[in-house]
C-alpha cells in the first residue's frame, strides 16, 4: 500500500559523502530539502580506506570548503593523522592528506545535517523514481511513501543492485553489509537511464590486538597546524597525530597469491564490472609485476575508539582462508586475525555522459545523480560532486541558471567536465595529471579561486567571508609593498642571508620582490633576518612565497587558460544536428550526438574529434550567425 | 585548436619567382614583425596600408639577412580581418626559409594549410558563396590527416618523431606517477637521469631539424671547400670535377679578390666550389690567404674536401689542417691511390681518421670520380625526405613545430638544471609533446596514464 508523504523542494536519495554535501547544499541556499538514507548507521560511511585527501583529492577537499561544502570542516573535526605529500615536488602538488576516526567523521557530519535548518534526514529505502512527461515529480519508498519534490539528487553510491564477492562466495548486499536495492537499478532503466556495471574492493580490517609494530617503520603525521578547511587557518598544532605503519609483502605472501589463483573471481571470470587501474587488488599486483619481489603494505588505524586496523594495499576478493593465509607471511601479522573480511563488491552506476555539466539528467528535467553513482571512485570525488548537485539542484527550483565551473577554475571543473566528455569505462578518480592547468589550481590558493563564488551562492558566512575579504587585501598590500621596497646589495642583513644560504651576491638595488624570487629566499627569511618587517599571517606569507616565486610559470599557465578559454566561450546548442554539418566525419558525427558538447572547447576534448572537425563546427557557427543577421 | 594566436606563411611560390612574400597575420603579427624588420619607422608606427623599405635582421644574431618591403593592413580592414604584416623579400630559398623560421623562433606558429582563408571566413571577411569551397577545403582536410601519419612524414622521419614523443611521454610519466602516487612504490629519476634523457631528445630533434634542412641543398646547391697541403692534387681534382662533371657557370668574380666561384653539379647535387686563388697558384690556401681567412672560408662551406698523398704519413701538418675541420661535414680523400696498395693506406688512415668518411682517390681512374659522387649523394640527399616543391610548406610547417618542441625542451632542461621542482617540467614537456603529435597529425591524450599504470605498481 502506498501514501503521500511530505513535499519537498529538493530530495537527497542517499547520505554518504555526496548525499551530505547536496543535502547541506541545498538547505543552505534555502530549499527545503530532505535526505533519504537506506540507514541511518551510515551516513558518510567510510566504507573503504580511512582516509581523506592526498593529490587531487587534498585539492578537492579544499575546493569542497572554499566554496562553502562541509567535507573540509568535517575532517578537520575527526582526523587521526594530518601530514602534506609531495613537498618536494612543487606547490601546485602539495597535497593534504589525513587519517580520518571514521566513526567520530560519521559522528560529526550526522550532527552537522541533524543541525542543519530545512533539511529532514529519515532512514527509508527509495524504490523508485516518479517521473511525468520529461519532469521528476518525486520518489517512492520500500515502505510505501511516496515523497514530491521539484528536484531529487541520487547519490546512491554503491548501493544499487550491489553483490559481494569473496572466492566463490556471491551474494547482494550493499557494502559492509548494508541494504542494496535492485528496485531503483530497475526503475532508473525503465525512464531509459542507461547504466554501467563497476567494480571496486577493499582489504580485510585485522585486529590491531594482534599484531607486532615491532616489525614494522612507524608513519607519523605531521605536527604542525595543518587542516583543510580555511576556517581553521589559525591551528598552529596538529590535534592528534596517530602514526600508522609500514610493512612488506614477501615471495611467501606471493607464493600463497600464485598457488590459490584459480579461486580468484577476478581471473576465474565470476567479477564482470570493470575495476579501477590505480586500486588494483593484490592478486592483480603479483600477477601484473611478477618480478617485484615485495609490495608495500600500511597498517592504518580506522580511529581512536577501534582495534580494526585497515591493511592498505591488501584489497583482495580471495576466499577468507587465503586472506588469512596471505596476511600471516606479512612481517608483523604473523598472528594477525581478521574482523572483517576483504571483499569486491560489483554495483550498478550511471553512464556520466548522460548528464549535463550541472550534473542534470539530459533526458529528465529535474533529476540529478552524483557520486560513486555516477562512475567515480573516492569520498572526495563523491562529496564534490554532491556539492555541486546540491547547488545546481536548489538553483533548479529557485529557476536560476546552473552552476557551472569550467576545467581552468578548479578540478572539480576537471572532474564533471572529463566524466563527461570522456565517457569513461573504469570508475574514475581525479588525478593532478588529469588537469592542463594544474599550476593554477593549487590547494593554497582553492579560497582565492572559489570563495567569491561561494558567497554569490549564499553557502559562506559573514564572518569567514570577511575574514577572507581582508587576507585578499593583505595579499595586494604585500606585493605592493614588497615592490616598493627596495634594498642595496651592500646590505649586511641581506648579505648575511646571501652568505647562509650560499647563493650569488646581488649586483645592484633591488626591491624584496625580486629578493624573493631567489629560490632559496623564502618570505620568512626577510622577517627573520631583520630585512623586511612583513606584517603577514601564514597564508598570506605562503601566497608571497608561491606567486613571487614562480610568476614566470604562472603567468604562463594564465596565458594557456587565456587562450582555452577562448574555444570554451563558443557555445554549442544541444539541438544542433551534427549529421548535417557538411565535413564533418562519421566518428565526430557519433560521438558528437552522444556528448552534446555545450561548447567547442569541450567538443575538441572529445575523443575522436579531430581538429578539423572544430575547424569545421567553427565554420558551421559563423555561418548560422551571419544567416541570422544577415 | 589555435585560435587567434599569430601565424606566417610564406604565400608566393618557393624557388621560382624574383620576390618572396611572407605573410604575419594575428594579434602579435606587428609587435612580431617589429622584432625582425628594421626601417626608419617600426611598422607599430606605420599607417595601416602603406608600406616601407627596411632590412631583415636576425635578431638573435643581430645578422642580416636580406632586406625588402614591408606592407601593413590592420584588422579587420584585411584578408584575414586580423593585423596582417607581409614582408616582401628576395625569392632565395635560403633567405625565405630563415625568415620564416626566425618567426616562428619568435612566437608565430606556421600557418595550416588554409587557415589564412578559415580566418577570413570566421572574421567575417568572406561571403557565404564562399564558405562551402572551405568546408572542401576542410574535408579534404580532413582526408589527408587520417593518412597523414603514414603518408606525408615519411617513413623513417615519422618513425623517429614517434620515438620522441615516446620517450617524452616516459620521462612525463615518471614524473607524474611520483606526483600523483607519492606514496606508492614508483622510481623517481634522479637530476642526471632527466638531463640525460633530456639531452639526448634535444639533440635527435636538432638532428631532424638538420636533416630538413638538406632540402635547401637541393634547391640551393652546397658550398664546397677544398683542402690540403702543398702538392697533394687539389688542383688536379678540381680541374677534373671541372672537366667531367656540367659546369654550370665559370669565372664569375667571387665576393673576395681572393676567390673566384665554379659552378657545376656533382650527380644530382649543384656545387658551388669556393676556388680560391690559391689552389692553383701555390696550391697552399691557408699560407697564401693566413689562417683567420681560412677559418672564414671554412666556416662558410657546407662541405669541406680534404685531400691528404696517399704516398706520404700522416704528420702534424696534416694534423693541424685536420682539425681546423673537425666540426665540418667533410670528405678525406687519399689521393694518389694509384701509386699505393689502396686497402693498405685505407687501413693505416682509418686508424687516424675514426668515424670519417674515407675515400681513395686517383684521378687516373673514372671509378674513383663515380665513387665520390655516390658519397655526395648520401650526404645531402636524404632518400626519407620528400622534395616536390608542392609539399615544402608542409615541411615547412613540420619544422616549425619541431624547432617548437625544442624550445619546450630546451626549457625543461633548463628547470632541471636551476632544480625546479618536477611539476615545473611537466609544463613544458607536454607542450613539447604536443608540438610533436602536431607534426604527425596525432593526437593523444590518455597515454600518459596507460604509461603509468602498465609501467609502475600504483596502488598504495
Amino acid at each position: 500500500m502506498s501514501y503521500i508523504g511530505e513535499k519537498y523542494d529538493v530530495i537527497v536519495v542517499g547520505a554518504g559523502h555526496a548525499g551530505c554535501e547536496a543535502a547541506l547544499a541545498s538547505a543552505r541556499m534555502g530549499a527545503k530539502t530532505a535526505v533519504f538514507t537506506i540507514s541511518l548507521d551510515n551516513i558518510a560511511l567510510m566504507p573503504c580506506n580511512p582516509s581523506v585527501g592526498g593529490p587531487a583529492k587534498g585539492h578537492l577537499v579544499r575546493e569542497i570548503d572554499a566554496l562553502g561544502g562541509e567535507m573540509g570542516r568535517n575532517i578537520d573535526k575527526a582526523y587521526i593523522q594530518i601530514k602534506m605529500l609531495n613537498t618536494s615536488k612543487g606547490p601546485a602538488v602539495h597535497a593534504l592528506r589525513a587519517q580520518a576516526d571514521k566513526k567520530e567523521y560519521q559522528k560529526m557530519m550526522y550532527d552537522t545535517l541533524r543541525k542543519q535548518e530545512n533539511l529532514t534526514v529519515r532512514q527509508a529505502m527509495v524504490d523508485e523514481i516518479i517521473v511525468e512527461d520529461g519532469q521528476i515529480q518525486g520518489i517512492k519508498i520500500h515502505t510505501g511513501g511516496i515523497f514530491y519534490a521539484d528536484a531529487v539528487v541520487i547519490t546512491a553510491g554503491t548501493y544499487m543492485d550491489s553483490r559481494i564477492i569473496i572466492g566463490d562466495l556471491l551474494y547482494k548486499s550493499g557494502p559492509q553489509g548494508f541494504l542494496t536495492t535492485d528496485t531503483l537499478s530497475k526503475s532508473l532503466r525503465d525512464h531509459e537511464i542507461e547504466l554501467l556495471r563497476l567494480k571496486t574492493g577493499t582489504p580485510a580490517r585485522v585486529n590491531a590486538d594482534t599484531l607486532d609494530y615491532s616489525k614494522m617503520s612507524i608513519q607519523p603525521g605531521s605536527e604542525e597546524g595543518l587542516h583543510f578547511s580555511f576556517e581553521n587557518s589559525d591551528r598552529e598544532k596538529a590535534e592528534k597525530n596517530i602514526p600508522c605503519w609500514l610493512t612488506y609483502t614477501n615471495p611467501d605472501t606471493h607464493q600463497v597469491i600464485k598457488d590459490n589463483l584459480h579461486r580468484s573471481p577476478l581471473f576465474s571470470g565470476v567479477i564482470q564490472g570493470t575495476g579501477p587501474r590505480y586500486c588494483p587488488s593484490i592478486e592483480d599486483k603479483i600477477v601484473r609485476f611478477e618480478n617485484k619481489d615485495q609490495h608495500q603494505i600500511f597498517i592504518e588505524p580506522e580511529g581512536q575508539d577501534t582495534n580494526e586496523i585497515y591493511v592498505q594495499g591488501m584489497n583482495t576478493s580471495l576466499p577468507e582462508e587465503v586472506q588469512l593465509e596471505m596476511l600471516r607471511t606479512i612481517p608483523g601479522l604473523e598472528q594477525v586475525e581478521i574482523l572483517r573480511t576483504g571483499y569486491a563488491i560489483e554495483y550498478d552506476a550511471v553512464k556520466p555522459s548522460q548528464l549535463t555539466l550541472s550534473f542534470e539528467l539530459k533526458n529528465i528535467s529535474g533529476l540529478f545523480t552524483a557520486g560513486q553513482i555516477n562512475g567515480t571512485s573516492g569520498y572526495e570525488e563523491a562529496a564534490a560532486q554532491g556539492l555541486l548537485a546540491g547547488i545546481n539542484a536548489a538553483l533548479k527550483i529557485q529557476k536560476k541558471d546552473p552552476f557551472i565551473l569550467s576545467r581552468a577554475e578548479a578540478y572539480m571543473g576537471v572532474l564533471i567536465d572529463d566524466l563527461i566528455t570522456k565517457d569513461t569505462t573504469e570508475p574514475y578518480r581525479l588525478l593532478t595529471s588529469r588537469s592542463e592547468h594544474r599550476l593554477f589550481l593549487r590547494q593554497d590558493n582553492a579560497d582565492l579561486r572559489l570563495t567569491p563564488k561561494g558567497q554569490e551562492l549564499g553557502l559562506i558566512k559573514k564572518e569567514r567571508f570577511d575574514k577572507f575579504s581582508q587576507k585578499v587585501e593583505d595579499i595586494s598590500r604585500e606585493i605592493m609593498q614588497l615592490k616598493q621596497t627596495k634594498i642595496i646589495p651592500s646590505d649586511p642583513a641581506l648579505k648575511k642571508l646571501v652568505t647562509d644560504k650560499e647563493i650569488p651576491d646581488f649586483r645592484q638595488l633591488v626591491s624584496l620582490y625580486d629578493v624573493l624570487k631567489r629560490n632559496e629566499i623564502s618570505y620568512q627569511d626577510l622577517q627573520s633576518y631583520g630585512i623586511y618587517e612583513g606584517t603577514a599571517n601564514h597564508e598570506v606569507a605562503e601566497q608571497m612565497n608561491i606567486q613571487i616565486k614562480y610568476e614566470g610559470y604562472i603567468e604562463k599557465q594564465l596565458k594557456q587558460i587565456e587562450k582555452f578559454n577562448k574555444l570554451e566561450s563558443k557555445k554549442l546548442s544541444a539541438d544542433i544536428d551534427y549529421s548535417e554539418m557538411a565535413g564533418l566525419r562519421k566518428e565526430a558525427i557519433q560521438k558528437l550526438d552522444k556528448v552534446k558538447p555545450v561548447s567547442v572547447g569541450q567538443a575538441s576534448r572529445i575523443q575522436g574529434v579531430s581538429p578539423a572537425d572544430i575547424a569545421v563546427i567553427l565554420v558551421f557557427l559563423e555561418k548560422n550567425k551571419r544567416t541570422q543577421h544577415g | 585548436m589555435h585560435q587567434n594566436d599569430t601565424i606566417c606563411a610564406i604565400v608566393t611560390g618557393i624557388g621560382a619567382a624574383g620576390v618572396s612574400i611572407i605573410k604575419i597575420s594575428g594579434d602579435e603579427a606587428i609587435t612580431l614583425a617589429d622584432k625582425i624588420w628594421h626601417s626608419q619607422v617600426p611598422i607599430s608606427q606605420m599607417q595601416s596600408h602603406t608600406l616601407s623599405y627596411g632590412k631583415l635582421i636576425d635578431n638573435f644574431t643581430e645578422q642580416l639577412v636580406d632586406e625588402g618591403i614591408a606592407l601593413l593592413m590592420k584588422g579587420p580592414r584585411s584578408y584575414t580581418g586580423e593585423d596582417i604584416v607581409e614582408l616582401q623579400i628576395h625569392g632565395s630559398y635560403v633567405g625565405v626559409t630563415y625568415a620564416l623560421e626566425l618567426l616562428i623562433k619568435n612566437g608565430a606558429r606556421h600557418a595550416e594549410a588554409g587557415e589564412f582563408t578559415r580566418r577570413a571566413f570566421i572574421n567575417g571577411k568572406l561571403d557565404l558563396t564562399k564558405a562551402e569551397g572551405i568546408i572542401d577545403l576542410l574535408e579534404a582536410k580532413n582526408r589527408q590527416n587520417l593518412k597523414f601519419a603514414t603518408d606525408s612524414v615519411a617513413g623513417k622521419s615519422a618513425e623517429h618523431i614517434h620515438q620522441l614523443i615516446d620517450d617524452i611521454t616516459e620521462i612525463i610519466a615518471y614524473l607524474e606517477a611520483s606526483i600523483d602516487f607519492p606514496e606508492d612504490d614508483v622510481p623517481s629519476l634522479k637530476k642526471e637521469e632527466k638531463q640525460e634523457k633530456l639531452y639526448n631528445i634535444i639533440s635527435d630533434i636538432e638532428e631532424i631539424v638538420q636533416k630538413s634542412n638538406k632540402g635547401k641543398y637541393i634547391s640551393e646547391g652546397i658550398n664546397l671547400l677544398i683542402l690540403g697541403e702543398p702538392n697533394v692534387g687539389k688542383s688536379s681534382f678540381l680541374n677534373l670535377l671541372l672537366d667531367e662533371e656540367r659546369a654550370i657557370v665559370s669565372e664569375i668574380p667571387g665576393t673576395t679578390r681572393d676567390t673566384i666561384e665554379e659552378y657545376l653539379t656533382i650527380g644530382k647535387i649543384p656545387a658551388k666550389i669556393i676556388d680560391t686563388a690559391g689552389i692553383r697558384d701555390s696550391d697552399d690556401l691557408i699560407e697564401k690567404i693566413g689562417i683567420d681567412k681560412a677559418k672564414q672560408y671554412i666556416e662558410k662551406s657546407d662541405f669541406i674536401v680534404y685531400i691528404l698523398d696517399a704516398t706520404s704519413d700522416y704528420d702534424k701538418e696534416k694534423d693541424q689542417i685536420y682539425h681546423l675541420v673537425k666540426e665540418k661535414e667533410k670528405i678525406i680523400l687519399l689521393n694518389k691511390t694509384d701509386l699505393v696498395d689502396d686497402q693498405k693506406i685505407l687501413s693505416k688512415y682509418k686508424d687516424v681518421f675514426i668515424g670519417e668518411k674515407i675515400l681513395p682517390f686517383s684521378t687516373q681512374d673514372h671509378k674513383y670520380l663515380i665513387e665520390f659522387e655516390n658519397v655526395i649523394e648520401d650526404i645531402f640527399i636524404d632518400s626519407s625526405y620528400d622534395y616536390n616543391e608542392g609539399t615544402f610548406i608542409t615541411n615547412a610547417r613540420q619544422k616549425g613545430l619541431l624547432e617548437q618542441s625544442l624550445v619546450y625542451i630546451k626549457q625543461a632542461a633548463s628547470s632541471v638544471e636551476t632544480d625546479m621542482e618536477d611539476d615545473f617540467l611537466t609544463i613544458d614537456l607536454y607542450d613539447a609533446k604536443k608540438s610533436l603529435e602536431e607534426v604527425l597529425g596525432i593526437q593523444v591524450s590518455e597515454d600518459i596514464l596507460d604509461q603509468i599504470f602498465s609501467k609502475f605498481c600504483i596502488g598504495k
